[in-house]
């Protein structure tokens, strides 16, 4: 008889063993879960920063080609108005002597 | 093999068993639990990121707008700082051409009109006229000034010039015997006021087929 109780309290020590261990993989693997968890968020972050640093690149890229057409077509619009103010430049000086003389009461 | 041996092993293997069985369900909850921890947090971070994510967007956006705007600016800048250069131009010619026809005698009429005038604004009386050191020996010698001045303001007039010369492009600078009341004719003050009057004239003579275009937008 006491051949059975060994065999069964031998067999409780193992069962024993046998949760403890399990029980140490359950936490062990809660633990995993919970520092991947933590991470993800960063993982997540990291990916939307590369997109979006690619899009600021690429609007910037654009924004940049335009600002240079904006500023090509602004220095044409001085040459030409240089040439313009050249031409009539004459025109306006006589205006601007008449407007003078007004001030006497006579125009030129 | 005994009888009671044989039951003690039944035992033995149904602790065991029951054992290695609580412990496989424990770890699959485990592992259950774990997957769900795991999706809640992506689900979680992606709302959570989905503002942050939004106004680094915008801000991407936004700093396109910038480039372009400043790049709008600049060119404004630049059309206005050429118009501006060529109307001083302008400007500064028109000084010139005065300069020259200061031994004309239209000059002469011009700056007989401008006392005149310039006195009855102060209302006649005894008016003092300061002027170029040239122009005094002109306006010395010109007749019928208080005259014409009396004979619109009502009252007697005298005109007398300043003792100190100015120095200035022409034109001349009138004030009324107790000093408190001052006409300035002097030629480059005229020159600013047709400026001012003047401005659009003045643009559309010079530039008669910008003025549509002028703004650097596209």
């Amino acid at each position: 008889m006491s051949e059975v109780l060994e065999g069964v309290e031998k067999a409780e020590a193992e069962a024993v063993q046998i949760r403890e261990k399990a029980q140490s993989q359950v936490e062990e693997i809660q633990r995993d879960a919970e520092r991947k968890a933590r991470g993800i968020e960063q993982i997540v972050r990291t990916q939307l920063t590369k997109e979006i640093e690619a899009l600021q690149k690429s609007v910037e890229s654009k924004a940049k080609n335009k600002s240079q057409r904006i500023l090509l077509k602004a220095d044409e619009e001085a040459v030409s108005l240089e040439e313009q103010g050249t031409k009539n430049i004459k025109k306006t000086v006589d205006i601007i002597i008449k407007g003078v003389y007004a001030f006497g009461g006579g125009g030129k | 093999m005994s009888a009671s041996s044989t039951a003690a092993d039944v035992i033995q293997k149904t602790i065991v068993d029951e054992a290695k069985a609580e412990a496989k369900r424990m770890i699959a909850e485990a592992e259950v639990s774990a997957r769900q921890l795991t999706e809640e947090a992506t689900e979680n971070a992606k709302t959570n990121l989905t503002g942050w994510a939004d106004r680094r967007r915008q801000m991407a956006q936004a700093s396109g707008d910038r480039i372009i705007g400043k790049a709008r600016n600049d060119a404004h800048m630049k059309i206005l700082t050429a118009k501006a250069r060529i109307i001083n131009d302008a400007i500064e010619q028109a000084r010139k051409r005065f300069e020259k026809e200061r031994g004309t005698a239209q000059y002469k009429v011009f700056l007989k009109n401008l006392i005149i005038s310039a006195s009855i604004q102060i209302g006649g009386g005894d008016v003092v006229v300061s002027a170029r050191k040239e122009d005094q020996a002109i306006i010395s010698k010109i007749t019928g000034l208080a005259t014409a001045i009396s004979k619109v303001a009502g009252e007697s007039a005298k005109v007398s010039i300043g003792k100190k010369p100015l120095e200035m492009i022409g034109g001349v600078f009138i004030q009324n015997k107790e000093g408190n009341i001052t006409v300035d004719y002097r030629v480059e003050t005229l020159l600013a006021q047709v400026e001012q009057q003047k401005r659009n004239e003045i643009a559309k003579t010079l530039f008669p087929k910008i003025e549509k275009t002028e703004t650097g937008k596209e």
